[in-house]
């Protein structure tokens, strides 16, 4: 994606911390503070040296600006950009500048915010904020041995290029990061799948969890119950580690039930797709391979038992045998979470989709609205479709779905995938010929944009243009959270790159739409009308209010 | 009261004429007829309570073996022999008598016909003969006969639908159908018996075939009593099709048909078996309870004896739903307790399918209906089960009140536009298997003639009391007919059949079976929905299905796979659907449909097609069910908005509008509930519609929940409620951008420029108040020496001075 091989290169000279003000106040205890830094392999004094600068600025320049202090710092080699991501809690990120192995000089700070806040998202999402970690162990070891595993392992892929990820620069102006990718379908469709929600909703009402279920096609979202940056969140987590890995292992998903006889042969197609990590995977060697690893595993918080009737949980957590896992990662680790490293996900026979990511047999659980509530993650996969479920984890279920109720989601997944699937554009679905733009909606964190293809045959030049009106943009935005008395309000901006190219801002409180037009080397006028059709057509006359 | 399901309602029809030669039950006229010396007795069968004084046809003395009056009862025909007939013009009173062509043959019966082929049919041992009535009025003239042995028939009016057995054991079946489009023949077919004896051979008897018409479609019900079934044959345009056995209980039964609900009396245990064919037909609808006699004065004394004897010797069921005792003279009509039969019923969704269904009682339906929704809510059933219901619930109401804003759109000359079976056959006289498309649509034009709106009260009358008697004479006989039962009333639509609509139902037919779709929707909308997808189409398949797998290849396809509203190419199979009463009309035409989504609005509300059948329109479904559900807890509350979720898409999948009421509900409990994130959802989709009304439920009660609130202002402003988006942008203190849209939009005229001034001194901002009166004087037209100027201009000007600058413009 955006070739990223190419622009990725300054990551190497990257460094990200994390650090908290209120601790380590005492002479000599500044290493307290350091709650991550990457890479691991810097020395704790050049650590030290780094956090205290940071700290040095930000106490300075919150004398002027006491809610918003310093947001970056530009220096002769390097860019420092920081990021309050809880009260107190700051995390930096530093890149070097300019080429060789440095960022774009001129690319917009907000766009390498946007790292910061992916990973502290991340982080939240898998491990709970910051908050409850260090009120659970005021120490902050349980939190810095989280923050390692989690965003070492997410800055590991991230820098790698892996799992299509890709560091921000001017090539990926059209491009947001945690943003929901939605496919938009009819009236009729949503209703469909509303039902169907709320059909898995109401299947259990004693105790009444409020469940939150999401439905992909195609790494799409379709519809989802989560609140807008939980679904984000886990679209990205599933785009980038389920769908992939569930691709890599589509031959085990195509597999019928697992019979006895033809174990040995499957459970090794099975082994070799799944990252080598599944040992024997007969359905038998599931079970005591899950029974052995539970009595193994001193996190008992996992979901009250499924019965031995073979229900889909219990399915679900049978997981491969544990050889094949600590074979792979280091003793320190396992029964640990480690759901951005090495972890795959694969589709069991009966449609729920399993993982070595939560080592132990645990069910996989993530944090939703940040942090404030765990929810244990479920994936049931039919064709195209992906139906993520996320019950609370203190409820009382003895099983997600009772089989009958299991029958009609399967069948009205069925019938939905057809219908969804003809609303599915393609991977170019989105594409608009002639534009190229990325239209955000803040309300509700979705995005739509040209496919990384098309964007990808902009000019330097048209990008260099993007990126300085969105920076200014960007600062517009930062400077009007200052002063909220003054709302923000619309704006129109028409640029003109100079190659020729029109670059088009459009924005209202919520919605922000950033065209580039190549192929109008002609005049505002034409350019002007272009956007009409196109807010028209695309947006359905989103922007002609204001 | 004694409880039971099936009961015969006191007093009965009571007949008894001294020196009767007979009684005979004329079905095409729903007349009860009692030949004596020198005349003839009728009484209308479907009043109630009945007449007690008969009318009176005089007639020439003779041996009378049978009576029927023409459809149109300006003629009777009376066969006094068994080679001849006499045809008596009551107009003119003028008689005159013919014998059967083939000689040698017996007539064993005749009946009038209203199909273009005949007016008066003759059946006897050598087949059948079908005459016209001549010009002239004096004389028959012979169009057609048809030769084949006869042993004995059986013929229903509601069904135009005759069947002639013919063989050693009369097993072997042939069909022909005198529909409006001509003479259908159907293949022979041969129906199943049971030896009893080791040697004895057994013969099927009359009595034991009986033509039923349940929900618009044909069947033939055969009792084979030595082997307890009753057998089920279903006929299609080219095909007979066996469909499913019954058991029966007991080998001395016998069939009625209630509103399309198969009665099966146990006469000898004295119980009675219900079955609806478009539920599950395995087992009996309610449990077997005895037939009870209801309304019967408390005094004993004025109870004749044999009166309240049940399965007496002398009774005959008559089709559909009539009980003749002719040992007593007495006419007796078959109801269902649908109340009791609801309280007996274990599945609340298949129940609601089967009370949407009901045509004879649409208040009870409607009443029982409500009150199984109701329940269903209070036990917290499964969603997919009250989402099926939902769904039959909005089918039926869709199809009502399609049928009904066609009927009442259609023009109406008047009920006086009579058309003789002459004009009809000349209407009709052309080939059978070419209708012309256009003409379906366009001679079913007419459909709704005499259903003008002032008349349509007393169609709605005519389903059992009947009409007034002057009235009834007046119309045609098929306004009588009133059973079989369709989404229709029958009324209206017996006259269609007058009324040049006649060749609709051939054209449904051919159509696909588009003839009673709407009906069959609201009908097996029970089944359908349980596996069915969004569409009508899918869920029709669901029903499709059972009879697709019988149905001998793609014969009955087209029939059956109801694609709704889209229109389906013509198909020349078809289904053969009885002479009911579902109008052409009621099914979309091929042009497309003529309501728009939704039905007029005026429509919607008109309580016409309230009165005709038990649908529950939305609203009410909203206000009786939805409204005031139990929603304790957070459970109960998400199973609430779950189970409106599932109310706005059995809505939206029959394009009926969704009351907004719902949406402010749905929008209340996703708010309470915490559930931003799914309601946005809903918002996006435009499950929940865009409207002034939600943006502002919205904004106002989306307090803590920014994201909503301005989903709620973007949806004002794409809805281009100028107003409320300024004052929306007012209340935020987004003035500049209220500013901006008011001219930007040029509606400086809808806000008041006060509103303007006076947020902007509320928010204490002087450069914001200057700009603002700026604004005004540039922007708003008579703005300038305005009241508000002169008000506000000194407020500015104070705030000016307080601050020590110079006036900012």
């Amino acid at each position: 994606m955006f070739s990223a091989k190419n622009e990725s290169v300054w990551g190497e000279a990257l460094r990200m911390y994390v650090f908290d003000l209120r601790r380590g106040r005492q002479e000599g205890q500044e290493a307290e503070k350091i709650l991550f830094f990457y890479p691991r392999e810097v020395s704790l004094d050049q650590q030290k040296l780094m956090v205290g600068l940071s700290e040095g600025l930000l106490t300075f320049t919150k004398l002027f600006s006491p809610d918003q202090p310093c947001e970056a710092l530009y220096t002769e080699k390097h860019r420092h950009i920081f990021f309050e991501c809880e009260p107190s809690v700051w995390m930096v990120l530093v890149v070097k500048r300019g080429s060789p192995g440095g960022v774009d000089p001129t690319l917009r700070d907000d766009a390498l915010r946007a790292v910061l806040q992916e990973a502290y998202r991340i982080f939240v999402f898998f491990n709970g904020d910051f908050e409850n970690l260090l009120a659970r162990d005021p120490s902050g070891a349980a939190l810095r041995q989280l923050l390692d595993r989690t965003l070492s392992d997410h800055l590991h892929n991230l820098l790698g290029g892996k799992r299509g990820q890709h560091l921000p620069s001017l090539g990926t102006g059209l491009s947001e990061r945690g943003c929901l990718a939605h496919l938009p379908v009819d009236r009729h469709t949503s209703l469909s799948v509303q039902s169907l929600f709320g059909l898995v909703q109401t299947a259990q009402y004693q105790g009444g969890p409020s469940l939150n279920s999401m439905l992909l096609y195609s790494g799409l979202c379709v519809a989802s119950t989560l609140q807008a940056s939980d679904a984000a969140t886990l679209q990205w987590y599933i785009r980038n580690y389920i769908a992939t890995s569930s691709r890599r292992s589509s031959l085990p998903s195509a597999m019928p039930p697992v019979s006895s006889a033809s174990t040995g042969f499957k459970a090794g197609v099975r082994s070799l797709f799944s990252n080598m990590t599944g040992g024997g995977s007969a359905a038998a060697a599931h079970r005591s391979a899950s029974q052995n690893s539970l009595q193994g595993t001193p996190d008992s918080s996992r979901p009250a038992s499924p019965g031995p009737s073979g229900e889909p949980v219990s399915d679900a957590e049978s997981i491969p045998s544990r050889e094949g896992l600590t074979a792979q990662c280091e003793p320190s680790t396992s029964g640990q979470v480690r759901p951005l490293r090495g972890a795959s996900w694969w589709r069991q026979a009966d449609g729920w989709m399993v993982t070595d990511a939560w080592r132990g047999g645990v069910q996989p659980s993530v944090y939703l609205e940040g942090g404030r509530k765990r929810a244990w993650l479920h994936i049931y996969q039919q064709s195209g479709l992906m139906l993520v479920l996320l019950l609370p984890v203190d409820n009382q279920l003895t099983s997600l779905l009772p089989p009958p109720l299991l029958e009609k989601i399967t069948a009205r997944l069925r019938s939905l995938e057809a219908v969804v699937a003809n609303q599915f554009g393609g991977p170019n679905g989105t594409h608009v010929p002639g534009y190229r733009y990325l239209y955000v909606d803040r309300s509700t964190e979705k995005m739509q944009a040209s496919p990384a293809g098309k964007a990808g045959t902009l000019a330097k030049e048209s990008l260099a243009a993007l990126n300085q009106i969105r920076g200014e943009k960007d600062e517009e935005k930062a400077s009007a959270k200052l002063s909220p008395s003054i709302p923000e309000s619309s704006t129109e901006v028409y640029l003109r790159a100079q190659n020729n190219a029109w670059v088009v801002v459009k924005k209202t409180d919520t919605h922000e739409l950033y065209v580039v037009l190549e192929r109008v080397s002609e005049t505002l006028v034409a350019a002007s009308e272009m956007m009409d059709r196109f807010d028209t057509d695309i947006l359905g006359g989103l922007f002609q209010g204001g | 009261m004694e409880l039971s399901h099936a009961y015969i309602q006191h007093p009965p029809l009571r007949f008894d004429i001294p020196g009767a030669l007979g009684v005979m039950y004329d079905d095409g006229n729903k007349l009860l007829l009692v030949p004596a010396q020198g005349c003839i007795y009728s009484w209308p069968a479907a009043h109630h309570p009945p007449e007690s004084k008969p009318a009176v046809t005089k007639v020439k003395e003779g041996p009378v073996l049978a009576v029927r009056f023409a459809l149109d009862r300006k003629f009777v025909s009376i066969q006094r022999s068994d080679y001849e007939m006499e045809i008596i013009d009551l107009e003119r009173n003028y008689a005159f008598r013919q014998r059967c062509k083939q000689k040698g043959e017996r007539i064993l019966g005749f009946f009038w016909s209203d199909s273009p082929v005949a007016d008066l049919v003759f059946v006897t041992s050598g087949g059948l003969e079908m005459y016209a009535i001549l010009q002239s009025r004096k004389g028959l003239r012979l169009m057609e006969v048809r030769r084949q042995d006869v042993s004995w028939y059986v013929y229903t009016h509601e069904s135009r639908m005759v069947l002639l057995a013919s063989g050693m054991q009369c097993k072997s079946l042939a069909g022909f159908q005198f529909s409006a489009g001509g003479l259908v023949r159907l293949p022979k077919f041969e129906v199943t018996i049971t030896r009893e004896g080791a040697n004895r051979k057994p013969v099927l008897a009359p009595e034991d075939v009986r033509i039923a018409t349940m929900y618009g479609r044909l069947y033939c019900l055969q009792t084979d009593r030595a082997a307890r079934q009753l057998r089920m044959y279903r006929f299609y345009r080219d095909a007979v099709v066996p469909q499913t056995s019954l058991s029966l209980y007991s080998t001395e039964v016998a069939i009625n048909v209630v509103d399309s609900t198969l009665v099966i009396h146990n006469t000898d245990s004295g119980v009675v078996l219900l079955f609806d064919v478009l539920s599950d037909v395995s087992q009996p609808l309610a449990s077997p309870l005895p037939l009870t006699l209801r309304g019967a004065p408390s005094d004993e004394k004025a109870l004749a004896p044999h009166e309240k004897e049940l399965y007496g010797a002398g009774w005959v069921y008559l089709n559909p739903d009539l009980i003749l005792d002719h040992k007593h003279g007495l006419l007796w009509k078959v109801r269902l307790d649908l109340e009791a039969i609801a309280a007996s019923c274990s599945d609340p969704s298949a129940l609601v399918g089967f009370l949407q269904r009901r045509r004879a009682e649409p208040q009870v339906g409607r009443r029982l209906t409500i009150a199984a929704l109701q329940s269903m809510l209070a036990e917290r059933s499964p969603l997919h089960a009250v989402g099926a219901a939902l769904d039959v619930v909005a089918l039926a109401c869709a199809s009502a009140m399609k049928v009904t804003s066609q009927a009442l759109s259609a023009p109406s000359p008047g009920p006086s536009a009579r058309i003789t079976p002459a004009h009809l056959r000349l209407a009709h006289a052309r080939p059978l298997g070419a209708p012309p498309a256009n003409e379906a649509t366009t001679s079913a034009q007419p459909v709704g003639e005499h259903v003008a709106a002032s008349e349509l009260p007393r169609l709605l009358s005519s389903g059992f009391a009947g009409p007034p008697p002057q009235r009834e004479e007046e119309k045609p006989p098929e306004l009588r007919e009133g059973s079989s039962t369709t989404g229709v009333d029958k009324g209206e639509t017996g006259e269609r059949e007058k009324g040049g609509g006649k060749s609709g139902y051939l054209e449904g037919r051919e159509d696909g079976g588009g003839n009673g779709r709407a009906e069959e929707d609201g009908a097996s909308g029970g089944e359908g929905a349980e596996e069915k997808g969004r569409k009508p189409s899918a869920e029709a398949k669901g029903k499709g299905k059972v009879e697709l797998g019988a149905s001998p290849g793609p014969l009955s396809e087209p029939s059956q796979n109801r694609r709704w509203p889209t229109d389906r190419p013509k198909l020349s199979l078809g289904e053969i659907r009885p002479d009911d009463p579902e109008p052409s009309a009621s099914r979309p035409s091929s042009s497309g449909r003529v309501v728009p989504p939704g039905g007029p609005p005026s429509l919607q509300n008109s309580p016409v097609w309230r009165v005709l059948s038990p649908v529950v329109p939305p609203d009410e479904v909203f206000s009786q069910v939805l409204r005031d559900a139990p929603r304790e807890g957070s459970p109960g509350a998400l199973y609430l908005a779950a189970v409106l979720i599932e109310h706005i898409r059995s809505l939206a999948a029959v394009d009926l509008r969704t009351p907004p009421e719902v949406y402010e509900l749905l929008i209340r409990l996703l708010l309470q509930e915490g559930r931003a994130g799914q309601l946005t959802a809903l918002l996006e989709s435009k499950v929940i519609e865009p409207s002034v009304a939600v943006a502002q439920q919205l904004l106002g009660e989306a307090v803590d929940q920014p994201d909503v609130r301005s989903i709620g202002l973007s949806m004002l402003r794409t809805l281009k409620a100028h107003r409320e988006y300024v004052d929306a942008l007012l209340a935020f203190g987004n003035l500049t951008e209220a500013m901006r849209y008011v001219r930007h939009q040029q509606v400086e005229d809808v806000i008041p420029p006060a509103s303007f001034l006076e947020r902007a001194v509320t928010l204490g901002n002087k450069q914001l108040l200057a700009a603002v009166y700026r604004f005004c004087v540039d922007s708003i037209p008579g703005f300038a020496n305005s009241p508000d100027q002169r008000l506000y201009l000194p407020v500015l000007q104070q705030q000016v001075a307080a601050g020590g600058e110079g006036a900012p413009w």
